[in-house]
């Protein structure tokens, strides 16, 4: 007989931290484009400048010390134009906008004076795609990430998740999504009027979603309720599961075994 | 639980939205847990950052940082208020939202110890 070993528990997770203030702080509210609102994404540029994708003026702002702040953007359909910031990524010191609206791509060079550089209309030729389809990242290959949600179900009161979809597009992007995955996506709350003919569709209490990313060769999406992600390796087109790590969650139900004096059983 | 759903009570505008709110709240319609994270961001270093959900408003932000191969490799905590956007090797850029709703982008040294 052999001996079997028991697996060796995981090494403990490494614990980070950040300076106690922070080394650059951006609150916009210069005479051209005022306060930040809406703020989709912000990264550092490769000569130390920040990069702010600003919802509420619809365009990236550029930030660097001892310069005067820099824009491109600006509400509109126009080229250069958007009507809604829907996403925002970064191939080095270019930005990629995905205008929900407009349903194109805009990349902007973000130099000392940002300017457009290309427009691509987004027009995947399979029904979900171009109805429900938004592009949230790139791989490094070219291929566009698309998720889509579609549509919860009227006739069904109550709590339900509304179906979501995780697939990629080609470079160009045209052509069919390949959809890699379902996953349960917003949940929301089916509530009759009354009237028979009506419904509300309101976000369910402690709402949970599908989150979706790209990293240069993979592909993560994972619903937020689970303590679980999926990882789409895209080169070797195979899925892995990630167990986020150990962390008390609180039952909301009484069937997670709480008594009627509401300690646990 | 509670302290959830008075505060949302308490933004309802008009009796719909007060009745929409309880129905929220209603047994059959809470999940069974919570949250187990928030949202999931790619760092320019090919990491993923995940953000945990906070157990009481007001506390620190707890991330979860996974390796380009998907093992957790740190825990990482930032002030309360504020969502990461970016991290390098030695930085993090968040974006921090007051009572107000007016943002701010705030970049951080990050030490990986």
């Amino acid at each position: 007989m052999i001996g079997c070993a028991a697996p060796a528990p995981p090494p403990p997770l490494a614990h980070w931290s950040v300076s106690p203030t922070p080394t650059i702080t951006i609150a916009g509210g210069d005479s051209t484009t005022g306060p930040l609102l809406q703020v989709r994404g912000a990264w550092r540029l490769s000569d130390g400048a920040i990069a702010v994708a600003d919802g509420g003026s619809n365009g990236i702002r550029r930030f660097a010390s001892g310069q005067p702040p820099g824009f491109i953007g600006g509400r509109g359909d126009g080229p250069g134009e958007i009507r809604q910031l829907s996403w925002t990524g970064h191939l080095g010191d270019t930005a990629v906008v995905f205008d929900g609206a407009l349903r194109r791509l805009t990349l902007f060079a973000l130099g000392r004076e940002p300017r457009m550089l290309s427009i691509l209309r987004v027009l995947p030729s399979d029904e979900r795609g171009r109805d429900f389809g938004a592009i949230v990242g790139r791989l490094s290959d070219g291929r566009r990430l698309v998720h889509a949600m579609t549509r919860p179900d009227p006739a069904r009161p109550g709590r339900q998740f509304i179906p979501g979809f995780v697939g990629l597009l080609a470079p160009d992007a045209t052509g069919p999504v390949d959809w890699l995955a379902e996953v349960a996506d917003m949940a929301v709350v089916i509530v009759p009027d009354g009237s028979g003919t009506m419904v509300n569709i309101v976000p369910a209490a402690f709402p949970t979603s599908l989150a979706v990313v790209a990293t240069p060769s993979a592909v993560w999406y994972g619903n937020t309720g689970a303590d679980t992600i999926v990882r789409f390796d895209a080169d070797l087109a195979a899925r892995t599961t990630v167990v986020l790590p150990d962390q008390p969650r609180r039952c909301l139900r009484d069937a997670c075994g709480w008594g009627p004096d509401r300690r646990p059983r | 639980m509670d302290g959830a759903r008075t505060a949302d009570l308490a933004e309802a505008r008009d009796a719909l939205a007060t009745a929409l709110i309880e129905a929220t709240y209603s047994p059959n319609n809470l999940p069974a847990n919570l949250p187990a994270f928030e949202t999931l961001v790619a760092a320019g270093t090919g990491e993923i950052w995940v953000e945990r959900p906070a157990q009481r408003r007001g506390e620190p932000v707890q991330y979860v940082v996974l390796a380009q191969t998907g093992v957790p490799i740190a825990r990482v905590q930032l002030p309360e208020g504020v969502r990461v956007t970016d991290a390098g090797r030695d930085y993090v850029v968040v974006v921090h939202r007051d009572e107000d709703g007016v943002e701010t982008v705030r970049v951080y040294r990050l030490v990986r110890a």
